[in-house]
């Protein structure tokens, strides 16, 4: 036990004082920042004035739909926000539009009160917000024509083509009522399941880093005559895994200060020892599989293409984590739940989203005790033996062998 | 003090170490000799327990051997490495405390060692930053921090200034008086014959010789044979009586893997001999003998 500690405390002191370690701290946060900032971005208009070419073949309909928009959308100074340019033909808009005086195309064919399709053209159409505004604008005023032309004043059509807007508030178990922020709902969970994998997999990678160093510096060979493969084994994961309990101490103050100064909450403190659970059964599957890769392959290039398909299956939660907090009760996310090596991340997404149920809950941390259980055991077999295997990969049987050894 | 009994290892179809024996008695520094892949590591793996032996047992004391006992073991093994990236003091903190010494005891250790190696001024520096030889006075002192009293050293000397290698020669020779007992693996003969009191020669994982450094020369100093002579001796003739010879200036030194008289024989009918005698062969010329004569 206290050559473990030892060891531990070895693998924890040497990486919390190097810089790899603080980089590896701020890289998730980075990440996260970058992947988020743009969005944010893009939900606040990031306004600043589009100009539009109009090619009209409908008559007087864009008279009205001009002055809908001008209504509508005015920038931060009131300024109008849409510049409108009249064009005779597509091909004249067109140039304007490469020669970039304009910012976007509209082509308003005749048919538009009956069936057919309006135009959009842009250089990119990767700003969703402005197509959303003119298409809105475009449905609601050809809507208002058509009503117009039935005969129905112009104020009792506006009043009939009004939308219903939808106020949306999350209740929680107690009954209390918040006002709804669907981005943060579904960013709370899906942040916390990202900053969980990124914990896993760095220290995963160092920790498989460090088996390999050890192997290749033969620096186990004067270790393997003072403790055994599996006090070494533990020790290092057991290190790495508090290396990586500080990481998500850290992230959790941060989350919980920005959660209070924007008013929210982005965890539920009654479920963090669960969700601790989740990441402590998560991060020792996935160690137990990367140092059993650090003692199959003599360097890191070698053991990069077996680390990315185990972080591949790690990811699938992640990259479905949308659909999976969406339908909580769909099979699939059910079954996912069970799949050991994605259980503990399918779990903190559905907890986060309140979508689990007690038992489930209870059947998945036994479920990952029992694998973890299984994956040490067998990691221990495999690692013990091909510690010292120098230069010879190990083939498939091999590893077989030892493990039934 | 340690016995191996008839120790085999299998690697596959191969067979490493073939029913190996010996026995050390406290004090000995025993020599481990053998040509490259003759199983000299695995040998040695065995013994610190990081491999396990497929048949046979080793006994330490009296007894099986343990973990527990191989901790007051000391290893310096051939491949060495250190982690390059940690400052020398510490890392020989962290070995110390797995070795289970900490405390003043080991900060007291660590600076006597540090001291005696001339490395007082480089306790805080990276393992990366000192020279290849240095590094490998830090694995040195590695093996002996602890203060155990049975070390394996596999090739010591390799990569030393004559300086260090004095240095690193008396430092065994202190321990040795002091009771501890080494295995000393290496290819430099004549270092296995200033230190070593007893060895043990192996190729493909078989004993060829064992035993005290003198009873091993003494049992091959018949064959060894100088000869001075006129005339010419062409060395092609000479392959069918040594496996190894010297033939300059009309003198011949070798160990006869043949009679003598077959020799002197066939000698009289080529040359004039002007001196024959019989020599003590050195430990070099022993191990070729043994090692050519087993093929």
């Amino acid at each position: 036990m206290n050559r473990i500690l030892n060891i531990l405390k070895w693998e924890f002191m040497v990486r919390f004082r190097s810089k790899i370690f603080l980089i590896s701290l701020f890289m998730p946060l980075i990440l996260v920042v970058f992947s988020i900032v743009p969005a944010m971005l893009m939900e606040k208009g990031g306004d600043s004035e589009v100009k539009v070419g109009i090619v009209n073949h409908a008559g007087h309909i864009t008279t009205d739909f001009k002055l809908n928009i001008e209504r509508k959308y005015r920038l931060d100074d009131e300024k109008p926000k849409y510049w409108f340019f009249d064009y005779e033909n597509f091909d004249e808009a067109k140039a304007g539009l490469l020669k970039k005086t304009l910012d976007v195309v509209m082509v308003i064919p005749v048919g538009i009160m009956d069936t057919a399709n309006a135009e959009f053209y842009a250089r990119s159409l990767s700003n969703f917000k402005v197509m959303d505004e003119l298409r809105n604008t475009l449905s609601h005023t050809v809507i208002l024509m058509r009503m117009s032309e039935q005969g129905v004043a112009v104020e009792m059509a506006e009043s009939i083509s009004k939308r219903v807007r939808m106020d949306s508030f999350e209740i929680n178990k107690e009954g209390e009522l918040t006002e709804g922020n669907e981005l943060m709902v579904f960013l709370g969970p899906f942040l916390f399941v990202f900053l969980l994998v990124m914990a896993v997999f760095i220290n995963g990678q160092l920790l498989l880093r460090s088996v390999i160093e050890e192997r290749t510096n033969r620096m186990v060979e004067i270790l393997l005559y003072t403790v055994s493969a599996r006090e070494l084994m533990t020790g290092k994961i057991l290190g790495l895994g508090l290396l990586g309990m500080v990481q998500i101490l850290f992230y959790l103050v941060m989350g919980i200060v920005f959660g209070m100064v924007k008013g929210i909450e982005i965890v539920r403190f009654d479920e963090l020892p669960i969700l601790f659970m989740y990441f402590l059964t998560g991060y020792f599957f996935f160690a137990a599989i990367y140092a059993t890769l650090g003692t199959l392959f003599d360097n890191e290039q070698d053991a990069q293409q077996s680390m990315s398909i185990v972080s591949l299956i790690a990811m699938v939660p992640l990259m479905g984590s949308f659909y999976f907090m969406a339908n909580p009760a769909a099979l699939v996310t059910k079954i996912l739940s069970f799949v050991p090596p994605m259980t503990p991340f399918m779990m903190i997404l559905r907890i986060s989203s309140d979508a689990a149920e007690p038992w489930e809950v209870a059947a998945t941390i036994v479920l990952m005790i029992l694998s973890v259980w299984g994956m040490m055991t067998l990691a221990g077999k495999i690692f013990r033996t091909a510690l010292l295997m120098y230069g010879k990969r190990a083939t498939l049987p091999e590893i077989w062998r030892w493990v039934r050894a | 003090m340690i016995q191996l009994q008839s120790i085999s290892k299998y690697f596959e179809e191969v067979t490493a170490v073939d029913h190996v024996s010996f026995r050390i008695e406290k004090g000995d520094i025993y020599g481990l000799l053998g040509p490259n892949g003759a199983g000299k590591t695995t040998t040695i793996r065995m013994l610190m327990g990081i491999l396990e032996p497929d048949e046979g047992e080793i006994i330490w004391n009296g007894n099986s051997i343990s973990r527990e006992d191989r901790v007051n073991f000391g290893y310096l093994p051939e491949e060495r490495g250190l982690y390059q990236k940690q400052k020398l003091k510490e890392t020989l903190q962290y070995f110390g405390r797995l070795r289970g010494v900490s405390g003043k005891e080991l900060n007291s250790e660590i600076d006597m060692w540090l001291e005696r190696f001339d490395f007082s001024d480089s306790a805080g520096r990276k393992i990366e930053e000192l020279s290849k030889g240095n590094q490998q006075k830090v694995q040195f002192i590695l093996a002996l921090l602890h203060k155990p009293d049975f070390i394996i050293l596999d090739e010591p000397f390799t990569g030393l200034d004559p300086i260090n290698q004095v240095l690193l020669k008396d430092i065994i020779q202190k321990k040795r008086e002091e009771g501890v007992t080494f295995i000393f693996s290496t290819h430099q003969m004549e270092q296995v014959e200033r230190l070593c009191t007893n060895i043990c020669l192996i190729n493909k994982g078989k004993i060829l010789i064992e035993g005290s450094l003198s009873a091993v020369k003494e049992k091959h100093r018949k064959n060894a044979v100088t000869v001075k002579y006129e005339g010419e001796l062409k060395n092609d003739n000479l392959e069918q009586f040594f496996p190894e010879f010297q033939n300059d200036n009309c003198e011949l030194s070798g160990v006869l893997k043949t009679p003598t008289t077959d020799f002197l024989d066939w000698l009289n009918k080529q040359v004039e001999i002007i001196s024959f005698t019989q020599s003590t062969p050195t430990l070099e010329q022993i191990f070729i003998e043994e090692v050519h004569s087993a093929i």
